[in-house]
């Protein structure tokens, strides 16, 4: 309103400045004796071209740029307005394109950089220890966590920071509906640090995460006390019974608490509690065992370097009674959920790869934003012409497209940012539960990804329309002014612009779509190759015997007497016992061979595998030379092995394995008689190494499965399963899945990466396509008359309409050739997720090509069609 | 009018010093200020009349002029210029500058061949 009266009063005193030179010079002349009539006409010649000079007056005057700049939007607005079919799919263009883009970065940012949803999370700090060494050393989760001894080491030294301890459990309880609990073991200080306040009761004090097994409590989340618990008043105090362990509830969090990890816990105990997660308190006792997360919170006037220095000290001195020959390394990083340094590494080429491919759909969608411009820019040259002549300076000019540019740019990334919501969460969603199940990431854009968002669509939307907008603004503009060149293209002169965003569309969507086509081709493959084992007809059951404190001999005797009832029932084709989860878990360690001099080989990486009687028979794995494992052999742990064929090849040649001993572990009484030889086993998962491979007799009963082959009746199975574990003991829970599952689980990562390459390959052919569709409806509209001529003539129709759709697909065809090369290098990136299909798989580039030649030729024969169609003589008498 | 032969065309810059000099007497309008440059330079330099406009506004947006509305000698309105304290500092830094150059130019275009 201010603005608008200012600048209507600039405009009246500079008329009534330059009307006043006029007047008093047309005096000046009428003094000296001139008629009226050649006083005007000489005084406005003497002054000059008045519109010229009161548009650089405007542009000299004070605060021009704020005014040009609301005026300039203004007028964009309006001329948006005007053509709401060309912005609309212009500003769709930019959100799909912005839309994939930003769904990942929020991705991303949820997963590894988003601060941890704790209270001041700017001091919080992850604080990860790696060690590298001789001696030996554990870690039960990431290879980045310490030992109890260590973390209370490391938290009485440390004066730059607080340190707390996090660790995951999961529990049985009777309390919970599905009888299962999340559990945080924690340090004392672990709630407070994260600024937890109890809603009812309290937290642990520090004499109660001293000593080990000492403290049987426990503090519900505020969900757990909700739901489980009907939110009753009287609940601190009341008695539960976690793991079979009765633990005494002494308080509730408050609602905002969820935990500084990516899953949400439903209770949190002392850590020193760790033992009843585990019979035997195997890891708690163990100084050189990692499995202890430290978070931290970085007291105030301390650097992060100054941090890292002195935990890097701590973390040394923490290894030296008893991994004194390991070396740590100290990683300190802002608090988020997964910024394990190795994930950091290891997400980092494959994140590049997806970045590189949704930043492929942005470009398309830019090629298609300022294709669009341009056809615009072309059909308004007579009025760029007309602004040009009349004083508009072409830096105005230039100013005035990019703002409009700018205004699709800031659309489209507003729509785009609503978009790419939806997108993050479709590809959360395709995650299996059993990978991500009740994680608290936050996909809400803050202000980070709003800014970037934003900056991403403007810079992209501002580059893209500078192209079109540089060129219109340069060009020659006088042609346009005259009528009869209107038809200035219908010589056929073609314009190179367009034809290149054209072609460049096409290069980039045959990128994508090949290596979608490879992607999906690969899962086929992994689908239906010879695994070496079966991949179906297998059920998987597993216990909680953990849970239920039974010690390695009860659940071996739970699983083998299981076992033979399990065998008799109808439908079934073999039982035997494992530790893996079949294609979802491995193991992996060192092992030497005894050579026939008794002398140890060097050490080498092997895959292990634990495996009962009837292994190989249950999972269809080729036993070539030798025997399986027999129930006695299980029994009483027999010091045998079963190596498979990649181990007999690399390992022995041409020697038979079998009577030939290799040693797993240090002692003497780690050495085992090789007893047969299996066919090798393909993996699935997507880190796969091809390792051999060493079966030995099952040992870990606790953590044991049964495999039962059926040959598709499973009702029976699982019913006598069920009933025979309530029979045994009522207590343990049995979850029953089939190997399907797991080859699905496995395969899960590939799927997605299928699906998502998929999508966005379709989202480059419709944007292409639609490209392309404009640059021909264009093309014809302005060559209509042209087309009148010919048809008029007496032109083949239907070689008219051959020329026309040639001509669309020329560029394509250029552009395609172009894609296919980069599609070749492209494959080669995802190697690992073909399994064995070749990156430059002829069927799926030919297949590729036919498609998008198709939908263009189909795109081109619209708009040539509706041209055809027209009525000659209207297209003539137009002109 | 365009430019002439026996009328010199401006280089960057002059238009706006002697816009400053024009003034340095005491205010003028827009129309004065053309005036008393054909008078100083003896029409020897030919603008058109428009040109001086944005030049102004420059001046005054750099804040070298200040203006105000008054009536003129016939009793019109009018936008009156005169010169700002940051106006006449650069307006004596601009002479020197200009007479510097003059010299210096002068002398070149002098010097003997022997002297070179």
């Amino acid at each position: 309103m201010w603005r608008l009266f200012r600048r209507q009063r600039f405009e009246r005193d500079m008329d009534e400045e330059l009307a006043f030179h006029l007047q008093s010079r047309i005096d000046d002349h009428l003094r000296r004796g001139l008629s009226r009539t050649d006083a005007e006409r000489r005084a406005r010649l003497e002054f000059g071209g008045v519109d010229k000079y009161k548009e650089q007056i405007r542009d000299a005057r004070p605060f021009a740029l704020v005014d040009d700049l609301a005026r300039d939007l203004t007028y964009a607005w309006r001329s948006l307005r005007r053509t709401p079919v060309f912005a609309t799919t212009a500003i769709v263009a930019i959100a799909l394109g912005v839309a994939v883009n930003a769904g990942l970065v929020t991705l991303v940012y949820a997963l590894v950089l988003r601060p941890l949803p704790v209270k001041d999370p700017g001091t919080i700090r992850n604080v990860f220890m790696s060690t590298r060494g001789g001696g030996s050393r554990g870690t039960y989760g990431t290879p980045y966590f310490v030992s109890f001894a260590e973390f209370a080491f490391m938290r009485s030294q440390s004066r730059t920071a607080d340190l707390a301890a996090v660790a995951e459990a999961s529990l049985s309880c009777t309390c919970a509906a599905g009888g299962q609990l999340r559990a945080q073991l924690v340090s004392d200080n672990l709630l407070p640090l994260i600024g937890a306040r109890p809603a009812l009761g309290r937290f642990f004090t520090p004499d109660e995460t001293k000593t080990p097994g000492s403290a049987p409590l426990v503090v519900l989340a505020w969900a757990t006390w909700q739901q489980q618990f009907g939110a009753a008043q009287d609940v601190v105090g009341r008695t539960v019974n976690l793991n079979r362990t009765p633990f005494t509830i002494v308080g509730v969090a408050d609602a905002d608490t969820t935990g500084p990890l990516i899953t949400k816990p439903d209770v949190w105990l002392p850590y020193t509690m760790q033992a009843i997660t585990r019979p035997g308190g195997m890891l708690i006792d163990e100084p050189t065992f990692g499995w202890i997360q430290i978070l931290a919170r970085r007291r105030p006037g301390v650097s992060d370097s100054a941090m890292r220095a002195e935990l890097s000290v701590l973390g040394q001195q923490s290894l030296l009674p008893h991994n004194p020959d390991r070396t740590a390394t100290v990683t300190v990083s802002p608090g988020a959920f997964l910024n394990y340094p190795m994930i950091m590494q290891n997400g980092a080429p494959v994140m590049a790869i997806a970045f590189l491919a949704v930043s492929l759909v942005l470009l398309i969608a830019c090629a298609n934003v300022a294709n669009m411009l341009l056809a615009r820019g072309l059909g308004r040259r007579r009025e760029i012409a007309i602004r040009v002549s009349m004083g508009a300076g072409r830096a105005r000019l230039l100013r005035q497209f990019l703002t409009e540019s700018a205004v699709i740019g800031v659309l489209g990334g507003g729509v785009g940012l609503l978009l790419s919501q939806g997108a993050a969460r479709l590809v959360l969603r395709a995650v299996p539960a059993t990978m991500m199940g009740g994680h608290q990431l936050d996909l809400s854009p803050d202000w980070r990804i709003v800014f970037y968002t934003l900056a991403v669509s403007l810079a992209t939307s501002l580059f893209f329309g500078s192209v079109p907008a540089l060129r219109l603004v340069r060009s020659d503009l006088t042609p346009a002014l005259k009528a009869a060149h209107r038809n200035w293209l219908l010589s056929g002169r073609r314009i190179p612009l367009q034809s290149a965003l054209v072609a460049g569309q096409a290069a980039i969507t045959v990128v994508l779509l090949v290596n979608a086509g490879l992607l999906v081709r690969g899962f086929d493959r992994a689908l239906r190759m010879d695994h070496g084992q079966s991949a179906r007809n297998v059920l998987i059951a597993s216990f909680n015997l953990q849970q239920e404190q039974y010690s390695g001999e009860q659940a071996g005797r739970f699983l083998m007497e299981l076992r033979e009832v399990i065998a008799g029932t109808a439908g079934v084709a073999g039982v035997s016992m494992t530790v893996n989860d079949p294609f979802v878990s491995g193991c992996g360690m060192r092992a030497w061979t005894i050579g026939a001099d008794g002398q140890p080989s060097e050490p080498f990486q092997i895959a292990c595998e634990q495996a009962g009687p009837d292994f190989f028979k249950t999972m269809h794995i080729a036993v070539l030379r030798g025997r399986g494992f027999t129930g006695d052999e299980v029994r009483r742990a027999a010091r045998v092995a079963v190596v498979d064929e990649r181990f007999a090849r690399t390992r022995f040649e041409h020697v038979d394995p079998v009577g030939r001993f290799v040693r797993l572990g240090t002692r003497p009484e780690d050495v085992r008689e090789i007893v047969g030889v299996a066919a090798t086993t393909a993996e699935l998962t997507v880190d796969r190494r091809m390792r051999p491979k060493v079966y030995t007799p099952i040992s870990g009963f606790l953590e044991g499965k049964l495999l039962i082959a059926h040959d598709g009746r499973t009702d029976a199975v699982v019913g006598t399963l069920r009933a025979r574990v309530a029979e045994v003991d009522p207590n343990v829970n049995v979850s029953i899945k089939s190997i399907e599952q797991n080859v699905r689980f496995a395969l899960a990562p590939i799927r997605i990466a299928a699906a998502a390459a998929a999508a966005l390959g379709l989202m480059g052919l419709v944007l292409a396509c639609s490209g392309l569709y404009g640059v021909v409806a264009f093309s014809v509209s302005r060559r209509l008359r042209e087309i009148g001529i010919r048809v008029a003539l007496g032109a083949n129709r239907t070689d008219l309409l051959r020329m026309i759709v040639g001509q669309g697909l020329r560029p394509v065809a250029a552009g395609s050739a172009i894609g296919l090369l980069l599609a070749a290098g492209g494959g080669h990136l995802i190697r690992v997720l073909l399994f064995g299909v070749s990156p430059i798989d002829p069927i799926t580039f030919t297949a590729t090509v036919l498609a998008l030649l198709a939908a263009a030729a189909l795109a081109a024969i619209v708009p040539a069609l509706t041209a055809l169609r027209l009525d000659p003589m209207v297209a003539l008498r137009d002109e | 009018m365009p430019p002439t032969n026996d009328a010199a065309e401006l280089l960057p810059g002059t238009l706006d010093l002697l816009i400053l000099k024009a003034i340095s007497l005491g205010p003028l309008h827009g129309y004065g200020i053309l005036l008393r440059i054909e008078q100083i330079t003896g029409d020897a330099l030919a603008i058109e009349q428009g040109a001086l406009y944005p030049a102004l506004y420059r001046l005054q947006r750099q804040r070298l002029v200040a203006t105000e509305w008054s009536t003129s000698e016939n009793n019109r309105r009018a936008k009156y210029y005169r010169l700002t304290t940051a106006g006449r500092k650069r307006l004596r830094e601009e002479t020197e500058w200009w007479e510097r150059l003059v010299a210096a130019m002068g002398s070149a275009l002098r010097a003997k061949p022997e002297e070179v």
